[in-house]
C-alpha cells in the first residue's frame, strides 16, 4: 500500500496508458485520470486539492495566452484554404507528374514539403496538422499504403523542431543558459540529415515494394511538353509564391515566424479566390472545419498539460531521480546513455516541454559536470550545445512514439476515418527507427552537430 | 426521452451557432496580423492600437476561438479516439463505455475547471486586471470569462451526450435510431 | 523542535540563470539549512508548476506555496507592484533598501500584497540593467521614432512616448526577430544574464546605462496562510535568509558585470552609453508615464507620494555625501 501511495505518479501512466484505448476521447481520459489520481492522492494526504487549481492556471497560462501557439490555428487554417480550394490537390498531383519516374516520388515530395515547412514554424503542430490536410488525401487516392503515407507526413512534419526556428530549441536553451544561436545552427545539420534519412528510406522501400507507393500512371497527366509547362505554371506557381510569401516575410525579417503563418493565411485565401474557390458557403465550410481541427488539438495540449501536472504533483519527477540513483551509474558515458533511454521512454507519454521539465533540472547539473573532453573538442561551451542537440534529437521521437504521440493524435484526428490509429502506429515505426540512427550518428560523430556552429564563431 | 433528445438537439444547434460565429476569428486573426506586420514594417503605429496590442489581440482571439469549440469539438467528434480496441465491439457496448467514461472522467474535470474558471474571470474583473505589459491591452477579464464560458458549453456538450446515449440505449427503437452518436458509426 | 513544513516553490528564472536564477536556487539552500532542516523547499524550475505570469495567482490561491520573482510580472494585476521590482530612473540598491527599510516601502508592500493573500518578502537586489541590444547605433533622438524594441514594464511606457514601437514578442521568438530585424532592439537583463542569452550574436551594440531598471529587487512570496503556520523561529530563517540572499546577490551582480562587459566587448559588440540628451528624454517620458500612472491608479499615487518623498529627502545626502568620482 505505501508503495502504491509513493507511486501514485507511475501507477497514473499506467492507468492511463489501459484506459486511452477505451476510445473515449484521448483529452477527456487525460483531464478525468489527473482528476481522478487527484483525488486518490488526496484521500492519502499526499495531494493538497487546493492545487486543482493550477490545472486551470496551467490552461490559461501555458494554452490559451500563448503568443507563439497562434501559429497553430493560423497553419491549420491555411492548410484548410489549400486544400478546400484545390490549390493543394493541383501541386501534388503536378509533384506526381514531375516525379513519376522516381520510386515513392510523391512521398519524397511531400517530406520536401515538411522540410520547407520546418523553416517557416517552430512549432510542431503546426506542420503536422497542415501536412496531413493537404498531402494525406492525395497520398491515399493515389494508393499509398496508408502506413506510408503518415508515416512520411509525421515524420517530416515533426522536423520543426530540428530545423530552426524551434521553440524547442529556445527553452531548452534557457533551461541551460546556452545561447539560442548556437542551438539552432547546431540542430540544422541533424534535421537535413534526418530529412535525408527519410527521403533514403521511401525510395528503397517504394523501389522495393512498389505497390505501397505506385507510381502514376503514364497514361495519366498532361501529355507533351506545352501541357506539362502550363500545369507547372498553373498548379505550382502559386503555391510556390506562398512558400515565398511566408519565408519571404520571416527573412526578410517582416513578421515572426507566427506572424509569417497569418500572413500565409492571407495569401492562402487570395489565392482560392483567384481559383474562385471562395464563395460565402466555402467559406464557412473552411471556417467551422478548421476550428474543428483546431480545437481537436487545444483541448488535447489542455489535457496534456493537466496530466502533465498531476504526474509532477504525485511525486512522478522524485521518481525518475530515484532511478538513477539506484541504479548506480557514474561515467560519463553511462550517464549520457542513461539520460538518452530516458528522454525515449519518457517520450512515449509525455511531450516534449514536460520532459525537458523533468530530466534538465535534475540532469541539467549533472551533465553540465560531465567531461567528454576526449570525445569532442572544446570545454562547456561545447560541450552543452552538442548535448542539447543530441536530446532535441532525441525528444523529436517522442512526438511518434505510440502510445501518446501529439503527431499521432494530430494526424488521428485530422484524417479520414478509413485510416486507423493502426495505420498510424505501424507506420512511424521505420521513421522512428530512423531517428535513432541519426541520434547515434550525432552521438559517435559530434561535429555533425558541432560543425556549422564552429564555423559560424557560435561556440567561442 | 423525446425531450432528453430534444435537449441534446438544442445544445447541439445552440453550440453550432456560436461555433460559427466564433470562428469568423480566424479571419479577424489574419486581419490583426497582416495590419501589425504592415504597420510595424512602415514604422506606423495605430494610435491606441499600437505593436503590443494588437500581438496581444492575436491570442486573446485565438483563446476564445477554441474555447468556444471545446464542447462542439465533442459533438462533432473532433476529438480524437484511439478506438483500437473497441472499434470491434458492438455499438451498445461502445455507447455504455462513453456514458460511464463521461460520468467518471468528463464530468469531474469540466466542474472542476468551471469552478475555478468562475473565481479566475471573477478576481480579474474585480482586481482590473490587465496585460502584464504597461503598451498592453487592458480588460483581462474579458477573455478569462469567455474561456469560463467555453468550459460551461463544454459541460453543455457532455450533458448533450449523455442524453442522447441514455435515449440510444433505454428508449423506444425508433428514437433509440435517431439518438445514435456520430462516433458509434453508422 | 519544529515541525517540518515542505513547500513547492515555483521559480520564475530559471536555477542555471546567472544572478536572478542562481540566487532563487541558493535560497531554497539556505533556508534549509538554516532552519535545520524543518523547512524543505522544493525548487521548481520556470513552468514547471505553473506558467510564471500566473505564479501570483497560484500562490495567492495557496495552490503553490512560494514564489521566486521579480515583482515586475504583477504589473498586470496593478501596475503598483512595479514599485517593488524596479522604476524608470529609479534608485541605486543602498537608497533602495533604505526607502523600503526605513521610508515606508515595507509597510507599503506588506499592503499591497496582503491584498492578495500572499507575505512578501525582498530577498535579492541586482543591480543596473543594461538599456538593450541594438542592431543599428542610435545618434539622434530621431532614430528612436518608429524603432521597434521588445521592451517590458512600466519603461516600455515612456519608450512609447518617444516614438518607439514597443513590441511583444515571445521569448521563444526575440532571437530570431533580433537576428532578422523584425525588431530593431530589445532589452533584456543585466550584462551577465543577457552575455548567457547570446544576443552579442545577432545584435552589436550594446547600450548603457538601463534607465529604466537601475536596480531589480528580487522577491520570495509565500502564500500568507502557510506563512502564518510557521512557527516564529522558522519565519525568522526565512527572513534571514532573504536578507543574506540580498546582500550575497548584490555582491555577485557587482562582482560579475564588468567581466560580462569586457567578454561582451571582446565578441565584437560595441559598447555604447546613452548621451545627456537621452538620457534627459527618457527622465521626461518617464515622468509624464508616473503621472498618468499615479492619476489613474489610486495605489500606484499612495506608494508613489512615499517614495517620491523619499527621495527627495535623501538627495542632499546623495548629493552632498557621496563623492561624484
Ligand atoms: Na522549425
Ligand atoms: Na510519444
Amino acid at each position: 500500500m505505501d508503495w502504491l501511495i509513493d507511486h501514485l505518479g507511475l501507477v497514473m501512466f499506467v492507468v492511463l496508458a489501459l484506459l486511452m484505448f477505451t476510445g473515449f476521447p484521448v483529452a477527456f481520459v487525460l483531464g478525468g485520470v489527473s482528476l481522478v489520481f487527484g483525488a486518490i492522492g488526496w484521500y492519502f494526504e499526499v495531494f493538497n486539492p487546493l492545487q486543482f487549481y493550477n490545472l486551470l492556471v496551467r490552461i490559461w497560462g501555458g494554452v490559451a495566452a500563448s503568443q507563439v501557439l497562434v501559429a497553430i490555428p493560423m497553419f491549420i487554417f491555411m492548410g484548410t484554404v489549400l486544400e478546400r480550394s484545390g490549390v493543394a490537390t493541383e501541386l501534388l498531383k503536378c509533384l506526381q507528374v514531375l516525379t513519376r519516374r522516381i520510386p515513392g516520388g510523391l512521398a519524397m515530395s511531400v517530406t520536401l514539403m515538411g522540410t520547407i515547412m520546418a523553416a517557416t514554424t517552430g512549432i510542431v503542430g503546426a506542420s503536422v496538422v497542415m501536412l496531413t490536410l493537404i498531402a494525406l488525401p492525395a497520398m491515399l487516392s493515389r494508393g499509398y499504403q496508408p502506413e506510408l503515407a503518415v508515416g512520411t507526413i509525421a515524420s517530416s512534419g515533426t522536423l520543426g523542431i530540428l530545423i530552426p526556428p524551434s521553440i524547442m530549441l529556445v527553452i531548452m536553451g534557457d533551461l541551460m543558459s546556452v545561447p539560442v544561436g548556437s542551438l539552432f545552427a547546431g540542430a540544422l545539420f541533424p534535421g537535413l540529415l534526418l530529412s535525408v534519412l527519410y527521403l533514403i528510406w521511401i525510395g528503397v522501400i517504394s523501389f522495393l515494394k512498389p505497390e505501397i507507393a505506385p507510381p502514376m500512371p503514364a497514361d495519366e497527366g498532361p501529355s507533351g511538353a506545352g501541357a506539362l509547362a502550363a500545369m507547372i505554371v498553373r498548379s505550382f506557381f502559386p503555391p510556390v509564391l506562398l512558400v515565398s510569401l511566408v519565408l519571404g516575410s520571416i527573412f526578410l525579417g517582416w513578421a515572426t515566424p507566427t506572424e509569417a503563418a497569418g500572413v500565409g493565411c492571407a495569401g492562402a485565401l487570395v489565392l482560392a479566390a483567384w481559383n474562385g474557390a471562395l464563395s460565402r458557403k466555402s467559406l464557412r465550410d473552411i471556417i467551422e472545419s478548421s476550428a474543428l481541427t483546431n480545437s481537436m488539438v487545444f483541448f488535447i495540449t489542455m489535457g496534456a498539460s493537466v496530466f502533465a501536472y498531476m504526474f509532477r504533483a504525485l511525486g512522478g519527477d522524485d521518481v525518475v531521480a530515484d532511478v538513477l540513483a539506484a541504479m548506480g551509474i557514474q561515467t560519463a558515458w553511462e550517464i549520457l546513455i542513461f539520460v538518452m533511454v530516458l528522454v525515449f521512454l519518457l517520450g512515449f507519454f509525455f511531450d516534449w516541454l514536460e520532459i525537458c521539465l523533468i530530466v534538465l533540472p535534475v540532469f541539467g547539473p549533472i551533465l553540465a559536470k560531465l567531461d567528454f573532453s576526449g570525445h569532442l573538442e572544446g570545454g562547456a561551451n561545447v560541450f552543452l550545445p552538442w548535448l542539447l542537440v543530441v536530446i532535441a534529437v532525441n525528444l523529436q521521437t517522442s512526438f511518434l512514439t505510440p502510445p501518446f504521440g501529439f503527431a499521432l493524435f494530430y494526424m488521428k484526428g485530422t484524417v479520414p476515418p478509413s485510416v486507423t490509429m493502426g495505420h498510424i502506429y505501424r507506420g512511424i515505426v521505420p521513421f522512428v527507427l530512423l531517428q535513432l540512427v541519426a541520434l547515434a550518428l550525432c552521438i559517435a560523430f559530434p561535429e555533425l552537430v558541432l560543425w556549422l556552429p564552429r564555423q559560424a564563431g557560435l561556440l567561442d | 426521452m423525446q425531450s432528453l433528445l430534444a435537449y441534446a438537439r438544442g445544445v447541439e444547434a445552440a453550440l453550432g451557432r456560436i461555433g460559427y460565429l466564433a470562428g469568423w476569428l480566424f479571419i479577424a486573426d489574419v486581419i490583426v496580423i497582416c495590419v501589425d506586420v504592415v504597420t510595424r514594417k512602415f514604422g506606423f503605429q495605430i494610435p491606441g492600437l499600437g505593436s503590443t496590442r494588437l500581438q496581444e489581440l492575436e491570442w486573446h482571439f485565438h483563446a476564445v476561438l477554441f474555447s468556444m469549440w471545446l464542447g462542439l469539438g465533442y459533438l462533432r467528434n473532433g476529438h480524437v479516439r484511439i478506438d483500437l480496441a473497441v472499434a470491434r465491439m458492438k455499438p451498445r457496448t461502445r455507447a455504455w463505455i462513453e456514458l460511464v467514461c463521461l460520468f467518471v472522467f468528463a464530468i469531474p474535470y469540466c466542474l472542476v475547471l468551471i469552478n475555478y474558471g468562475a473565481d479566475f474571470a471573477w478576481k480579474a474583473w474585480v482586481g482590473g486586471e490587465g496585460s502584464e505589459s504597461s503598451t498592453g491591452l487592458p480588460w483581462r477579464w474579458i477573455p478569462k470569462a469567455l474561456l469560463e464560458i467555453g468550459l460551461i458549453l463544454l459541460l453543455a456538450a457532455v450533458t448533450a451526450m449523455i442524453a442522447r446515449l441514455v435515449v440510444y440505449l433505454f428508449g423506444p427503437l425508433e428514437l433509440s435510431e435517431q439518438a445514435r452518436p456520430s462516433h458509434l458509426g453508422g | 523542535q519544529d515541525k517540518t513544513v515542505r513547500f513547492q516553490m515555483a521559480a520564475g528564472f530559471g536555477s542555471t540563470q546567472p544572478l536572478a536564477g542562481e540566487a532563487g536556487l541558493d535560497v531554497t539552500k539556505r533556508i534549509e539549512r538554516a532552519s535545520g532542516g524543518t523547512i524543505r523547499i522544493k525548487h521548481n524550475e520556470p513552468n514547471a508548476l505553473v506558467p510564471v505570469l500566473q505564479s501570483f495567482d497560484a500562490v495567492s490561491q495557496g495552490s503553490v506555496d512560494m514564489v521566486w520573482s521579480t515583482a515586475g510580472f504583477w504589473s498586470g494585476k496593478d501596475s503598483a507592484f512595479n514599485f517593488f521590482a524596479s522604476l524608470p530612473y529609479g534608485p541605486s540598491a543602498g537608497e533602495y533598501l533604505a526607502w523600503l527599510d526605513y521610508g515606508g516601502g515595507k509597510e507599503l508592500m506588506a499592503e499591497l500584497y496582503g491584498k492578495y493573500g500572499v507575505h512578501a518578502l525582498t530577498c535579492g537586489m541586482a543591480p543596473p540593467e543594461g538599456a538593450g541590444w541594438f542592431r543599428k547605433e542610435i545618434k539622434t533622438l530621431d532614430d528612436l521614432k518608429g524603432l521597434k524594441m521588445r521592451f517590458f514594464g512600466l519603461g516600455a511606457k515612456a519608450m512609447a512616448k518617444l516614438g518607439v514601437a514597443t513590441q511583444l514578442i515571445a521569448p521563444g521568438e526575440i532571437y530570431q526577430a533580433l537576428q532578422l530585424g523584425t525588431i530593431d532592439a530589445t532589452e533584456f537583463s543585466t550584462p551577465v544574464q543577457d552575455l548567457k542569452l547570446g544576443f552579442h550574436q545577432v545584435a552589436k551594440y550594446y547600450y548603457l546605462p538601463g534607465w529604466h531598471q537601475q536596480s531589480t529587487a528580487l522577491e520570495l512570496l509565500i502564500n500568507k496562510k502557510k506563512w502564518d503556520t510557521l512557527s516564529d523561529q522558522q519565519k525568522a530563517v526565512i527572513e534571514l535568509a532573504c536578507g543574506e540572499t540580498i546582500r550575497q546577490s548584490l555582491a555577485y551582480g557587482e562582482a560579475a558585470q564588468f567581466g560580462a562587459l569586457k567578454e561582451i566587448q571582446a565578441k565584437g559588440v560595441t559598447l555604447k552609453t546613452w548621451g545627456p540628451e537621452f538620457l534627459a528624454a527618457f527622465k521626461g517620458a518617464w515622468e509624464e508615464v508616473a503621472k498618468e500612472e499615479a492619476a489613474s491608479n489610486p495605489m500606484f499615487k499612495k506608494i508613489w507620494d512615499s517614495y517620491s518623498a523619499f527621495r527627495a529627502n535623501y538627495a542632499i545626502w546623495r548629493d552632498s555625501g557621496y563623492l561624484k568620482n
